[in-house]
């Protein structure tokens, strides 16, 4: 029932068949049914540019990771779970300890393959909802997932759960509601965003290296737990693999802002998005993914191709859709060139030198880095930094609604962007995790608006 | 009560003597509640404390839409539009704010302040565990904290000038303490509303003189009888107990039951340990407002809340617990499943949660599930 779909998503039919035993029995747990998979082969038609051999693969990636996470009880010896805003090499490393464990970012793993191929996330996220994270109090809808998927019994309880605490605090919530619940033990890395006002990109010490002791305790506890040592090269390799995937994900998105017309849609990047934050069983094929994407989108740039027409007018835009491809495509469908987006590009505060120098308080120092990360003093400075350098002509502060920390900032961010730069900013309410109040037909009529007022400033 | 009525005339008071001594060069310090914030060193730095408390209006929320999305914890978006309203005079008043940044709401009200007013805003984080690393930590912001409050007053916290405030605050907390015990009997000579008044008024008092009227207060009560609960006993807890913010009081007293004992995160002052006033004392305070203070349901873990619920409701002779949370204070809706489980189990005890956004329409639908619950308890 599910051969073409597969075929759509980069499978040779040999691999479909020798893999079909694992995704009956996956699907099964699952809950993907017989009528699901001509929706998903339409989402994934309409949505992702099928022509490119890249995009396929990185698809073939992502329903890998979702065939491997609820077969991982029976695969593994020792299984552990986190999620979003894990630091990748954190799990990368652990990921690289040995064959025997299976750690993996499953509410990622479902966004990508339950939401963005097959359009069925609303079961894991009411789950969520009637474990704890209730309707309408504005709960993530990452953390709600996180916890459906366990609570509708889909995913297996793991080991050990990894909580990610340091730059939003559902996370620690969620994973001690799961543990009181299901009595699963859980390592909870904490971190406190107090920097003053104005500090980025000057990162308190302090901070790093609080946060960097965080992290080496996630390390600890996951040897604990495996029995296996974590060892100098697992780290190395860790963050390599982090590195690589970001560098090859980094080059690409460059290539796609700088490109007019617009060669690729970021429907078809956000796919790579995430690969650099999430443990994959099989990191080169993504990172093979991601060079063929990068030579065929070179091919396009060289033939003047685009999924937007040459001169349509520049936007910074604020977030990337992890559950849903159609928004990206609504906005393109608009006449806009999204030619920065989220936290895409690397500011050049984020390619000095760390002034850290041990291992775990590198990698933190590089996620503060971020200003958006960082404060909202930072997270202005650093949207501010984007759409002067890419010389946006609007921005669209589209922002999570149920994530804190990030609504904190597009308010001020508006202000600020308006007084310094003078360019039009839309303030868009959206959800990256859980689109049901926030679909692209919702979304559209502001977008279309604020796409209209940018043509009319550029023809005047 | 004589004590009540000195209290009364001295808050109707303060705003002006604030104001004059503000007139006068002295520093006014506002901080956010949570008991993170040692008002001593605010004290001993020469400096007035004064907590950033008030809430229960829904303007003050609705105001706060212009400069922040609404999905912040309704008590931490009236703080920001209390301020913008510019018709609350202590938020006027500030000179410095200091924020102990507990979770991203807290840090909200914090951003917010520094973006859209000229106030000076200084943040110190709040590890949410008590492992050595967090105690350190919050230690290490206690120590900026004194260096930022005497660079801001030009002041220097003298060992001899803190240890004196110390003692000051020892005897608030004690005060306090004794006064709370005093409702564990079946004639509570001071209601839950009265305490929670008193609570928030020590929040902005003259503290020597909110310690001599408290004093006063004690000996009062003690020669009290207040009349017999005739309901049941109830435990209030939740995120916050604002001042102004007394809506279930009546509520629950209306439904014939009595509130006897209260723990909030933040709104009421926390007044079961004190500072050791000896050694270093930068550290005595930490050891006590960090480590030995009740974690919120921020923490993680945060279980130990529960355990400490549980005893404060079997001192209390509890028959029922009333969670009071505010809208999108994520931690606390999120405790909730599993506390009421635990309550359950460990003590049979029932639980009923209520929520606020500060709105007047709220109040019919609380009103019957109240009494809905504290008919249910006295059925059993």
């Amino acid at each position: 029932m599910y051969t073409e779909l597969f075929r759509l998503c980069g499978y040779e039919d040999a691999e479909i068949e020798k893999e079909r035993p694992r995704i009956d029995k996956a699907f099964g747990m699952l809950g993907i049914e017989k009528e699901d998979i001509p929706r998903a082969e339409k989402r994934v038609r309409e949505n992702f540019d099928l022509n490119l051999q890249g995009v396929r693969q990185l698809l073939h990636v992502w329903m890998d990771e979702l065939i491997a996470l609820p077969l991982c009880r029976e695969e593994y010896n020792k299984v552990i779970y986190s999620d979003w805003p894990l630091p990748g090499p954190l799990v990368m490393a652990a990921h690289r300890m040995s064959d025997d464990i299976y750690i993996g970012s499953i509410g990622e793993v479902l966004n990508l393959g339950m939401g963005q191929i097959f359009d069925k996330l609303t079961p894991l996220l009411e789950a969520g909802e009637e474990t704890g994270l209730g309707v309408g109090k504005a709960h993530c809808g990452l953390w709600q997932t996180h916890i459906g998927g366990i609570a509708k019994g889909m995913i297996p309880i793991p080991d050990l759960m990894i909580s990610p605490n340091w730059y939003c605090d559902q996370p620690s919530h969620a994973d001690q509601l799961l543990a009181e619940l299901y009595d699963i033990p859980t390592v909870y890395m904490d971190g406190v965003l107090d920097d003053q006002w104005g500090q980025w990109p000057d990162i308190s010490e302090h901070l790093i290296a609080y946060m960097g002791d965080q992290m080496e305790k996630a390390f600890k506890k996951i040897e604990e737990v495996t029995g296996y040592t974590l060892t100098e090269e697992a780290r190395q390799d860790g963050l390599n693999d982090t590195w690589s995937t970001y560098l090859n994900f980094n080059t690409l998105a460059e290539m796609v802002s700088k490109s007019d017309p617009q060669a690729i849609s970021h429907a078809d990047l956000t796919l790579a998005f995430m690969f650099s934050f999430t443990p994959l069983r099989k990191r080169e094929l993504a990172n093979e993914a991601l060079s063929i994407l990068i030579r065929e989108t070179k091919e396009r740039i060289e033939k003047g191709e685009g999924v937007v027409e040459k001169g349509a007018p520049r936007i910074y835009f604020g977030l990337r859709f992890a559950v849903d491809p159609t928004i990206h495509k609504m906005v393109e469908s608009l006449g806009l060139r999204s030619q920065v987006v989220f936290i895409d590009w690397m500011t050049p505060v984020e390619t000095k030198p760390p002034k850290s120098t041990k291992y775990s308080d590198i990698v933190m120092e590089a996620f503060l880095r971020r200003g958006v990360v960082h404060s909202a003093s930072g997270g202005i400075e650093y949207i501010i930094t984007y759409c002067r350098e890419w010389n946006v002509e609007g921005a669209i502060l589209c922002f999570p609604y149920s994530c804190r920390p990030y609504a904190i900032l597009p308010l001020m961010a508006r202000k600020a962007i308006k007084e310094e730069l003078g360019i039009p900013v839309l303030v868009l309410e959206g959800d990256t995790y859980d689109t049901r109040d926030y679909s692209a037909g919702q979304l559209r009529t502001r977008v279309e608006t604020f796409a209209e007022l940018l043509k009319m400033r550029k023809a005047a | 009560m004589d004590a009540m009525d000195r209290l009364k005339t001295h808050m109707d008071g303060r705003l002006r003597e604030l104001t004059k001594k503000r007139s006068e060069g002295v520093k006014v310090v506002g901080y956010a509640p949570g008991g993170y914030m040692p008002e001593e060193m605010v004290y001993a730095a020469g400096a007035i404390p004064v907590c950033l408390i008030r809430g229960g209006d829904h303007e003050p929320v609705a105001e706060s839409g212009a400069y922040i999305p609404r999905f912040i914890d309704t008590f931490c978006r009236s703080q920001i539009g209390y301020r913008m309203l510019e018709d609350e005079p202590i938020y006027q008043l500030v000179d410095l704010l200091i924020v102990p940044i507990t979770d991203q709401n807290m840090r909200a009200v914090a951003e917010t302040w520094s973006f859209y007013t000229d106030v000076d805003v200084f943040r110190h984080g709040v590890p949410c565990n008590k492992e050595e690393a967090g105690y350190q930590y919050y230690l290490g912001g206690l120590l900026r904290l004194k260096d930022k409050l005497e660079s801001f007053t030009g002041n220097k916290i003298e060992d001899g000038k803190l240890r004196e405030a110390i003692e000051l605050w020892n005897r608030m907390r004690s005060l306090f303490k004794e006064i709370s015990l005093l409702r564990k009997g079946k004639r509570p000579p001071i209601s839950g509303e009265e305490f929670a008044r008193l609570s928030h008024a020590s929040l902005i008092a003259d503290p020597p003189v909110f310690v001599e009227i408290l004093e006063s207060l004690l000996e009062e009560l003690k020669k009290k009888e207040g009349a017999e609960i005739a309901g049941p006993r109830i435990l209030l807890t939740g995120s916050t107990l604002a001042m102004g913010d007394y809506k279930v009081f009546p509520l629950v007293q209306g439904a014939g039951a009595e509130i006897v004992i209260e723990e909030f995160a933040e709104g009421i002052r926390e007044y079961w340990n004190n500072v050791e006033p000896n050694g270093n004392l930068i550290e005595a305070i930490a050891e006590t407002y960090f480590k030995k203070r009740v974690p919120p349901a921020w923490f993680s873990p945060s279980v130990d809340r529960i355990d400490f619920v549980l005893d404060l409701a079997k001192d209390f002779g509890v028959e029922g617990i009333l969670w009071y949370q505010l809208l999108y204070r994520d931690a606390y809706d999120m405790q909730t499943p599993y506390f009421e489980k635990m309550v359950k189990e460990k003590a049979d005890l029932r639980m009923l949660k209520v929520e606020s956004d500060y709105d007047i329409s709220e109040r019919g639908p609380m009103k019957t599930r109240i009494e809905a619950f504290i008919e249910m308890l006295g059925t059993r």
